[in-house]
């Protein structure tokens, strides 16, 4: 199996540099964003109701499989609501060959994983204005007391297609294809300039 | 009270108003400069300056002045900001005033005050309504060059700035509501108050600077025993303490679309002198709601009469906010002309501020309120049962022709009388803004004790309250928008209640007006004097008559025909009064009449603001491989396939793309090159029926491959037409690779998900995109193989050991990576797929490895020539959606032995094997240097007449360095019947015919011995 | 803009979403000897009523989950979604399924019942 085992290399953004805008008056708060590069990436699909895999998962990662619209994602590992019958999970570099191996020699049925940790970049926005700033590119309702804390969704971020979560009150993982990532670093820290931002790459 | 210095204008009041004294500021209009105070508008800050007439009207280039005082101003369209900041058609009445704002008149030249465009005005007559249609007609000849450069020059108001690149920044947001209040005057308050309390998200919007609405332009109102302006301020200050309120002013909610999806336009800093960069000048926001509350209030309508559009004429209502809100006056002598109570009130405050109120004519026989009396007691005459027959003065109104009517006919039945005055306070009932409620298809009623349209039915989860439903009197709407918005709040899931109605004490009135649709005149049937319905469009009422003569009875061919109620201001003032007009025309009552479409946008909206930041490099996206910075170093041009961002050439010593092409290819040819291929679609399939599926997609079979083998596939839609191609490998028993098109992929994974999901859900297969989880690199040409070796590959790469068309696992300079021994160029070839994070680094390793071999980069251009000299198609260049397997001479590829596949039936029906079908075959032309256009058409016979038979077209078309001649391919009508015939291609401008002579497809290596290096 | 009840994801805006046209067209097998005007009915032939309509939709920017919606074309009222391979259960819809002119052509007589009520044929 062909695996991303020499490490690092380089990332979605290696080609992507510095981003600064600084914080103007009246700012409501300082936007971060940062990539989170050299995570493992497994899409898992499995039908739910599969409990011998749903209990390998939970061993393998901590998490259940989350239900819909959730990220299981305290710890390590964190497993990703993408569909009724798909999940993103996510782990340290290194590890995706030994999870993958553990589940397609488990004879757990139709059940299949993909490794897909070079197909997607990941980047973490934190701030108090963040979820002011995610709105303006993505109609998904951000409000606090709707897209709580483990809240994950694949939605539309301006032109890209993404995987949104939020982690706590003022900060967001936002996950998408890889080639896409030049675009929504230029996107999100446009779209950031009235708090003022910073991009730093990895 | 006194008149302020004449530093300030000279129409200023010392005291009151809601501007801040303590800022005056400077601006300038039509290069004059003035003074007026920040919370101004430019259009109170002008009339403090005694400045009426702001602009010329659209087709009669008629003097135009301030009507009204809100966004529902037609006449005072202004230009404001210079070169590219300069934005046209700005509403003065809405436009914040800052200091250094530079404004301009528009619609006139050379100057405001003397226009020649005028002239139209005395040529009223040769300008009726349909003007257009009657003149711009024949002969059809004069329609490119005279007619149409004549409405041009004609056409529109305010000029767009003439530097494009617009300096301002605008942006978009999205936001979820549960109650959407549209409105910040009193009802809108009292609904933003119920609605609150009950815990729901609230939003409450308004154009204005400021909230209260018209209760800002009231001084003889109380709300619980204090002034209204007391309970305001209360109010908004409670609202904005919530954390569940947001507010927004300067807001114009400006369309109302499906499922509660509201558009509004927010000035974020239009208003402010310096607008800084951080921020936009315009934010659109998209609200999705949960309930909407329309909380708008009413448009006062104008009167109809002559001369009612003259500068000075104005609502009565926007008189009192232009006293109150501005403390201006907007004239020294005033007539107040009515057709109901409300119009006194302006009458009383005129005299509160030491304005002469000449006279109050009403067209009511015998009005009699409280309001009436208190005119009367103060010594005002009112002329009851009279209407304003004229209004005469040049650039402003100075003298009214007035005259007893009956009230019933509104013929005229006095002698006219005359009646100096600078300004026009009229009134002529009240409009409920139903437009949003009318866009969002919500039906309305007309109300005949109101005489107006209400709201009636809702499509969409919302409701009208306070004025904007019809309910005019202070407390009713209160109570009516408390209600509303409790009921708004409780439609959205949440527990709510109705806040008790505060005590109010406004005076008693009666707001019916009393309406004469023929309008008073003692003129000549046929010279009346111009009496304006549609101020913006400068439709008369004689217009409207003049369109039911011709035949136009329906109401929305008397719109199109005069244009009444089309363009920016959709109506607001002018929609009932035409209503009115074309209902005694016709003889049949309002509601028989019909209204007309309430269109989008409500108010003019920037392109800026809808467009947002969806400009230049965030347009759209640019998808970029992850050797992309490679190719940029090495000099690359690019091209776009799809979002990606390809190599399409990489010229050196300043070579043109000619010389890089061919060299590229004959490089390619006779030592080795390398192209970026990560683009390629890729797809992974897992499941037991993974080998089922494909041999369902595909017209050939794939349950049958060995693990380990790779096999080319033509997937066909159901209609039997090719839609994609490629290579797919098994790479274990249950599971395959499968690569598409770079253009098809995202296409051809939804396609696949589509039949899995809706048609053979019983399959066991998962699908999933793993495109940019590995960078692909191809390295094609005789060298191939020994490049790889002196990389150090783990596996043997001999044609025993690693045959043509299979896989392997393997490590390559050390780093692992999947060999695929498949080739696009007829070359040894081996498309080497890595983990995408180091995709950069095995392209430098093969580069350095190979440099001893010629190892040559090449782009999509040199790709194409390379394919095209193989005969190789492209899905979507060679096929257009209605070419089959068998038209590109690939019978072979379709499986007889499956009973089904996608597209097995449709491929059986007869059409699709007649022989007269557009079938693929080689071009090659007589001149070897002669290249065809792609697109060029075939014919038998160049010199046959027009329209000629033309044969087909020209596919893909090439210059072959390695052959010295050029290749193409064309789909011609019976093509492979024809093989070795002549065929012609016309070519444009006057160039002579290529001739050429159809041929295989196959060019170069026709018998494929190159593929093993 | 619509908003459209996903089954998996909950209401998101219409741009996420892709319509895939009518639904239950039962797909003719291969084997099966319907005339070529036959087999049109099936290819080429869509419904296009005024009123309610059973129709396809696919949420592709989000599950990428296939789903039935029976819509009102005049109002744009989702009256009712349910799943892929099930048919309607309200009365407005199940009238539209049972009254749409295709429950009486060649095409679908010749599909595998299975096909009639689930699949693309089941484009159900």
């Amino acid at each position: 199996m062909v695996s991303s085992a020499v490490l690092p290399g380089r990332s979605a953004l290696s080609q992507v540099a510095a981003i600064q805008h600084p914080v103007p008056k009246g700012s409501a708060g300082k936007i971060t964003i940062k990539e989170a590069p050299f995570h493992d990436l497994i899409n898992l699909r499995c039908q739910p109701d599969n409990k011998m895999a749903n209990a390998l998962i939970k061993k393998l990662t901590s998490h259940s499989l989350p239900s819909a619209n959730q990220a299981a994602q305290a710890g390590d590992r964190a497993v990703i609501w993408l569909g009724p019958d798909e999940w993103l999970i996510m782990a340290e570099a290194g590890a995706a060959n030994t999870i993958m191996a553990n589940i397609e020699t488990a004879n757990l049925g139709h059940v299949a994983t993909t490794e897909v940790s070079n197909a997607y970049g990941i980047l973490t926005v934190n701030g108090k204005p963040s979820r002011q700033m995610l709105a303006k590119h993505c109609a998904i309702d951000l409000d606090a007391g709707v897209f709580t804390s483990g809240t994950a969704v694949q939605t539309i971020m301006g032109h890209a297609g993404i995987i949104l979560i939020a982690t706590d009150e003022n900060s967001f993982t936002v996950i998408g294809r890889s080639s896409f990532m030049p675009y929504l670093v230029a996107l999100l820290t446009d779209a950031s300039i009235e708090y003022g931002v910073e991009y730093r790459p990895a | 009270m006194n008149i302020k210095s004449p530093k300030q204008g000279q129409m200023r009041l010392s005291d009151g108003g809601r501007i801040n004294r303590k800022n005056p500021v400077s601006f300038r209009f039509d290069g004059k400069t003035f003074a007026g105070f920040e919370g101004d508008t430019l259009a109170s800050a002008l009339l403090a300056n005694g400045v009426h007439l702001v602009g010329r009207s659209f087709k009669y280039h008629r003097p135009r002045g301030i009507l009204t005082a809100g966004y529902d101003e037609p006449n005072a369209l202004v230009e404001i900001g210079q070169g590219n900041q300069q934005a046209p058609n700005i509403r003065a009445t809405e436009a914040m005033l800052y200091d250094g704002l530079t404004a301009k008149s528009q619609n006139r030249w050379p100057t405001l005050g003397f226009d020649i465009g005028a002239v139209n005005s005395l040529l009223g007559r040769f300008f009726p309504a349909g003007f257009y249609y009657k003149t711009f007609m024949f002969p059809a000849v004069f329609w490119k060059n005279i007619y149409e450069p004549i409405i041009r020059k004609a056409a529109g108001l305010g000029r767009a700035a003439k530097d494009h690149h617009d300096a301002d920044r605008y942006e978009k947001t999205h936001r979820h509501t549960d109650v959407l209040i549209v409105g910040g005057g009193v009802s809108g308050l009292m609904a933003a108050l119920s609605a609150a309390g009950s815990g729901a998200r609230v939003m409450l919007v308004d154009d204005a600077n400021e909230l209260g609405g018209w209760m800002l332009s009231e001084n003889n109102t109380t709300i619980d025993g204090k002034p209204a302006l007391n309970w305001i301020k209360q109010t908004v200050k409670a609202l904005e303490a919530m954390s569940n309120v947001t507010i927004l002013t300067r807001t114009q909610c400006f369309g109302y679309m499906d499922h509660n999806f509201l558009t509004l336009a927010e000035k974020v800093t239009d208003h402010l002198p310096q607008r800084p960069d951080h921020l936009p000048r315009q934010r659109m926001w998209k609200i999705r709601a949960k309930h909407v509350v329309l909380a708008q209030g009413n448009h006062e309508r104008p009167l109809i009469f002559g001369g009612n559009d003259k500068p000075g004429v104005m609502m009565a209502g926007a008189v009192r906010s232009y006293i109150n809100c501005y403390a201006v006056l907007p004239g020294r002598r005033a007539v107040i002309y009515t057709n109901n109570d409300d119009a006194y009130k302006t009458a009383l405050l005129l005299d509160d501020v030491g304005v002469k109120v000449a006279a109050i004519v009403d067209q009511r026989p015998t009005p009699s309120s409280v309001l009436v009396s208190q005119a009367m007691a103060r010594g005002m005459v009112v002329h009851t049962g009279h209407a304003v027959l004229d209004a005469n003065g040049t650039r402003h109104v100075g003298t009214l022709k007035i005259a007893a009517i009956n009230p019933k006919t509104g013929d005229v039945t006095g002698q006219p009388f005359y009646i100096d005055a600078d300004l026009v306070a009229m009134s002529g009932g009240f409009t409920p803004v139903v437009n949003l409620h009318s866009q969002a298809r919500g039906k309305i009623t007309w109300d005949d004790e109101q005489v107006c349209f209400r709201p009636s039915d809702y499509h969409e989860a919302a409701i009208c309250v306070g004025a904007c439903n019809g309910v005019f009197d202070l407390k009713g709407a209160m109570t009516d928008a408390a209600v509303g918005g409790a009921m708004a709040a409780m439609a959205a899931g949440f527990t709510a209640e109705a806040v008790m109605t505060p005590a109010v004490d406004e005076p008693s009135m009666v707001m019916r007006p009393h309406v004469l649709w023929k309008m008073p005149s003692d003129a000549v049937k046929g010279q009346e004097p111009k009496a304006f319905v549609d101020f913006q469009n400068d439709v008369t009422a004689s217009d409207i008559k003049l369109a039911v003569r011709e035949g136009y009875h329906s109401v929305e061919h008397v719109k199109r025909y005069t244009t009444n109620g089309m363009a920016t201001d959709q109506g607001k003032l002018s929609n009932i009064n035409a209503l009115g007009i074309l209902s005694d025309q016709l003889g049949k009552p309002i509601p028989e009449v019909g209204t007309t479409t309430f269109r989008y946008p409500y108010t003019p909206t920037t392109f800026g603001a809808i467009a947002g930041r969806d400009i230049k490099e965030l347009f759209d996206t640019e998808r970029l491989t992850r050797m992309d910075a490679w190719h940029r170093q090495h000099g690359a041009e690019f091209e776009h396939v799809g979002q990606w961002m390809r190599a399409w050439y990489y010229p050196i010593d300043g070579e043109t793309m000619e010389e890089a092409v061919n060299r590229e290819v004959k490089k390619t040819r006779t030592h080795a090159g390398i192209l970026d291929a990560s683009t390629l679609g890729k797809i992974d399939f897992r499941g037991k029926d993974a080998g089922e599926f494909l041999d369902r997609l595909y017209t050939n079979m794939f349950s049958t491959l060995k693990i380990g083998r790779c096999r080319y596939g033509l997937m066909l839609k159901d209609d039997g037409m090719v839609m994609d191609d490629g290579v797919t490998t098994r790479l274990g028993e249950n599971h395959y690779h499968m690569t598409t098109t770079t253009g098809g992929a995202a296409n051809v994974l939804s396609w696949m998900e589509e039949w899995l999901q809706t048609e053979w859900p019983e399959l066991d297969v998962y699908l999933t995109s793993v495109t940019e989880e590995w960078s692909v690199t191809t390295v094609s040409g005789p060298n191939a193989r020994k490049i790889l070796e002196a990389l150090g590959c783990s596996v043997s790469l001999t044609d025993d050991a690693f045959p043509f068309m299979s896989y392997q696992d393997a490590n390559l300079a050390g780093l692992p990576v999947r060999i695929f021994r498949i080739s696009f160029t007829g070359e040894l070839s081996f498309e080497i797929n890595i983990k995408a994070r180091h995709g950069l680094a095995l392209w430098q390793h093969l580069m350095k490895a190979g440099e001893p071999f010629g190892l040559t980069p090449y782009g999509t251009e040199a790709m194409h020539v390379l394919r095209a000299e193989k005969g190789f198609i492209i899905v979507g260049q060679e096929t257009d959606g209605s070419v089959n397997p068998h038209d590109l001479g690939m019978s072979w590829i379709v499986s007889k032995k499956k009973s089904d596949f996608i597209g097995k039936r449709a491929l059986e029906r007869k059409s699709m094997a007649l022989n007269n079908r557009k079938q693929l075959v080689g071009i090659k032309t007589e001149d070897p240097k002669a290249i065809i256009p792609e697109g060029a058409h075939a014919v038998l016979d160049p010199h046959q007449s027009y329209p000629m038979e033309m044969l087909g077209q020209v596919t893909s078309s090439y210059y072959s360095p390695v052959l010295g001649h050029s290749v193409a391919m064309a789909l011609l009508k019976g093509g492979h019947a024809m093989k070795g015939q002549t065929v012609w291609f016309p070519m444009i401008n006057g160039k002579k015919p290529i001739k050429a002579v159809i041929t295989d497809t196959v060019f170069y290596d026709p018998k494929g011995d190159r593929i093993n290096g | 803009m619509l908003l459209i009840d996903c089954p998996h994801c909950g209401a998101r805006d219409e741009t996420e979403f892709a319509c895939g046209g009518e639904a239950h067209i039962a797909r003719p097998l291969a084997e099966n000897t319907i005339s070529d005007a036959e087999f049109a009915e099936y290819l080429f032939w869509r419904d296009n009523p005024k009123g309610v309509f059973l129709e396809r939709w696919c949420h592709t920017a989000g599950c990428r989950r296939w789903f039935n919606a029976a819509r009102d074309t005049v109002t744009h009222e989702f009256i009712e979604i349910y799943a892929m391979g099930s048919l309607p259960k309200s009365k407005a819809a199940k009238d539209a399924y049972a009254s749409a002119w295709r429950r009486q052509t060649a095409s679908e007589k010749a599909a595998k019942p299975a096909q009639k009520t689930s699949g693309k044929g089941a484009k159900s």
